[in-house]
């Protein structure tokens, strides 16, 4: 994923100022906006996928797992740094933190 | 009820890569409009935060079409876009169903655009407005809007030496919009994700026009830490500052009763935006404000005996 | 089969509205454009089009459905005067700048204040940048004959911008005239079918409208935007060519009176024209060497055709039914900047008159000929701008 640096000359843009490539953000990185990067402790993780509902940056990719029991789920498949901005959303509303004695996600500091 | 490993199977309507500020919780919902229900959706939203910060050309964050014209006029443009999909499918040159939403601010809901949002929901076009209520211009720099509740320092009602905030109450605009007759209103927050995903998806299924109100707390409006959105409006709800309820053809329900409603004062002082208030000379504020927030939820339970 | 009828220019134009079958009108009413929504309501509530009729609750909100309609995908279709056109002000730009057909008669009456519901182009002049096709009718056969060609410029694809038809309030819109108008087949083999081009509503292809632009990008997308507005002093003949050979009325980008030796001109907009063009032929009848430029595209404006049609001139003047205050009128101003570039420039000045609907009379403009011959032969221009019939002046 790269950031479209090249600026287009006029000729070369869609009629009337249209962005006709949906969803093209996704190009454009955010990641360096952290100080504090989410380490994700997957032992830990219950994929329960709150972390998922409550990211802004849509940063938590899922991947096809299963239940204990062998019915399919969603499942966290890790996060994607280059949106990440850091919030620490994920690590306070961890519901296994939350519990108060294992930590499946946490903040640590981003090395620039 | 939308169930989050439902929502999860499908794509969001929002990407990431966007410009809004680290922690802000608005992509939380924007993320699930596409989640919630099957029907393909057309969105559109009034200036503000979530329309700028989605839409720095030549990037955009929506999966889904969109469009934004100007602040005050979201629910006109849309409800243009909405008659030419009634106008298509009666000559026969559209086929299939699509269903329209509509996002604005408060700013773009309770002030500016409130014309246009009551002449849209009067007409009836069937299209679902959504307010994340942030309670602040905040796009522009957090200044005080209809929303904005009762002594909270925003920069056009600042807390200073001789006035101590925001000194009018704030509109209640979800009552304003029962008014008009909908088959559904409601109110929600963004803490809460199935009852959420829930009123989005009745709101957006709904026939005809549908209105849902979402708190939204703003990181440097509110002066609250980046991890801390969704434990304000958690907050904030138990407090009962802002209730979760819906209105459906004129019978109230009450989704959720805290059982023992917080202060609302426990809620200010965790807020930058209203540490001006701590000063005691300023007591009279934090008691005016407890004092709407429990006139307010003792009417929404008449309200709701009333019509049930 | 055409037929000849007798009709108000408000009629006229909600008749061409009705032979257009747009996808959706949004509107909202004022003086003196009301009656066209009327007219149109009506013919929605006896089923005589498909329109789907938004009655919205101000003209901000008209202008803003009719952006989201074209968006969406389809023909659209307005109508408004003076404040309202001002209240949609804003959006106008985004229409243009959205590069979106939407077709919208202006019917021009004052702007406020004071409050006057009577004619002057001060609403239409007031928006000549907001980047929108500017077409001029005299009268109502005029105003229909553009209306019906404005869907095509519209939407045509090398210019894909929004058009107003303007036509004076009362005086045309509300005076009843014999025009042809035509059949309802052939008019809508003239307008055609619309090609959407990146509708809202094609969710396979989903495309993001409104995008903010920062620093880097907005002069080029405004470049790109004034390069479909100059493309249109072409498409504005090569539509009027094909309509002259469909319906036989032949249109220019402005219409040239008794213009080819004329010495003293007057240019002028709507419907003065026609009174002009009287006091013309009476002079003419005396040997003298008059003539009328009227205008009809004023935006984009055609400088070189009009320098063209001047060049022979000696002495030009131009009528304003608005006033740029602090300034010279609109129309002066352009038409002085044409002529600008000519080895030998005639004579020119500004004359403002009939704001606010004030009559023009035939004694007026035999005045004004009368004041340019005596320009005319002292060789000089005593007052370049001036109001005409203004009690104290």
């Amino acid at each position: 994923m790269k950031a479209k640096n090249v600026l287009m000359n006029w000729q070369e843009l869609p009629i009337g100022g249209f962005i006709l490539d949906a969803g093209s953000s996704v190009d454009y990185e955010t990641g360096t906006w952290r100080t504090m990067k989410p380490v994700w402790h997957k032992e830990y993780c219950t994929n329960c996928l709150t972390c998922w509902v409550f990211c802004p940056e849509d940063a938590f990719v899922l991947k096809e797992g299963r239940r204990p029991s062998g019915k399919p789920r969603s499942e966290i498949q890790e996060i994607n740094l280059f949106h990440c901005k850091g919030c620490g959303l994920c690590v306070r509303e961890c519901p296994v933190n939350k519990k108060g004695q294992k930590t499946a996600i946490e903040l640590a500091t981003e090395k620039i | 009820m939308p169930s989050i490993q439902e929502m999860a199977k499908k794509q969001g309507a929002l990407a990431g890569g966007h410009r809004m500020c680290a922690g802000c919780p608005a992509p939380i919902f924007a993320k699930m409009l596409t989640r919630v229900t099957d029907y393909r959706i057309v969105v559109g939203s009034a200036t503000g935060c979530l329309e700028v910060a989605s839409s720095i050309f030549p990037f955009s964050a929506w999966r889904v079409p969109w469009i934004h014209t100007a602040f005050e006029c979201a629910a006109a443009t849309m409800s243009g876009v909405e008659s030419m999909y009634r106008s298509l499918k009666k000559q026969g040159k559209l086929d299939g169903k699509i269903k329209f939403v509509v996002t604005g601010g408060d700013g773009g809901t309770y002030d500016i655009g409130l014309q246009s949002l009551s002449g849209a929901m009067e007409r009836g076009h069937d299209l679902l407005y959504i307010c994340y209520d942030n309670g602040a211009y905040m796009n522009t720099g957090v200044q005080r809007s209809g929303a904005t509740p009762f002594g909270a320092s925003t920069t056009t009602s600042p807390g200073g030496k001789l006035v101590p905030g925001k000194q009018q109450q704030r509109k209640d605009l979800t009552t304003i919009l029962v008014a008009h007759h909908l088959g559904y209103v409601a109110q929600a927050s963004i803490h809460n994700p199935i009852d959420l995903a829930n009123k989005m998806k009745k709101g957006i299924e709904n026939n005809g026009p549908s209105f849902l109100n979402i708190l939204c707390p703003c990181i440097p409006g509110w002066k609250i830490a980046a991890d801390m959105a969704v434990e304000m409006a958690r907050h904030a709800v138990e407090t009962c500052y802002w209730p979760l309820y819906e209105v459906e053809n004129g019978v109230y329900t009450i989704n959720y009763e805290p059982k023992e409603p917080q202060p609302v004062a426990d809620w200010m002082f965790l807020q930058g935006r209203f540490k001006h208030l701590k000063d005691p000379k300023w007591k009279y504020a934090v008691e005016e404000l407890q004092r709407q927030v429990d006139e307010h939820w003792g009417w929404l339970h008449r309200q709701a005996q009333l019509t049930s | 089969m055409s037929r000849t009828v007798a009709i108000t220019g408000n009629g006229a134009i909600a008749e061409a509205m009705r032979q257009i079958n747009p996808d959706v009108v949004a509107a909202f009413p004022i003086t003196p454009s009301t009656q066209v929504v009327e007219d149109f309501s009506q013919f929605v509530a006896d089923g005589l089009v498909s329109t789907e009729l938004v009655t919205v609750e101000s003209e901000h909100s008209a202008m803003s459905a009719c952006i989201g309609a074209a968006a969406a995908g389809g023909r659209v279709m307005t109508a408004t005067s003076s404040c309202g056109m001002a209240l949609m002000w804003e959006m106008l730009y985004v229409a243009a700048s959205q590069r979106q057909p939407v077709v919208m008669t202006l019917v021009n009456r004052a702007l406020s204040g004071p409050i006057n519901i009577h004619a002057d182009h001060s609403d239409s002049m007031g928006a000549r940048d907001a980047g929108w096709l500017q077409l001029y009718s005299e009268d109502n056969q005029e105003a229909y004959d553009n209306l019906v060609m404005a869907p095509r410029i519209a939407e045509h694809l090398d210019i894909r911008l929004p058009v107003m038809v303007c036509l004076d309030g009362f005086i045309i819109s509300h005076a009843v005239q014999t025009m042809k108008l035509e059949d309802d087949e052939a008019v809508r083999r003239f307008i055609g079918k619309f090609i959407p081009v990146y509708p809202l509503l094609d969710c396979a292809h989903p495309v993001t409208i409104g995008a903010l632009d920062l620093q880097d990008y907005y002069i080029e997308h405004k470049r790109a935007q004034h390069q479909a507005i100059m493309s249109a002093k072409r498409v504005v003949q090569e539509i009027s060519d094909e309509f002259a050979k469909s319906f036989g009325r032949n249109y220019g980008l402005f219409e040239a009176y008794r213009l080819e030796d004329a010495e003293r001109v007057i240019v002028a907009i709507n419907s003065v024209a026609g009174e002009v063009k009287e006091v013309v032929d009476a002079l003419r009848e005396k040997g003298e060497k008059v003539g009328l430029l009227k205008i009809r595209l004023f935006r984009p404006f055609p400088y070189e055709q009009i320098r063209e049609a001047l060049s022979g001139a000696k002495i030009v003047t131009v009528l304003d039914r608005s006033c740029s205050f602090g300034a010279y009128g609109p129309l002066f101003t352009e038409i002085r900047t044409a002529l600008y570039d000519l080895p030998q420039k005639p004579m020119v000045y500004n004359r403002v008159y009939g704001l606010g609907g004030r009559d023009m009379l035939m004694n007026d403009i035999e005045a004004i000929f009368a004041e340019s011959k005596q320009y005319q032969q002292n060789e000089t221009v005593d007052k370049v701008f001036d109001f005409i019939g203004v009690r104290g002046d």
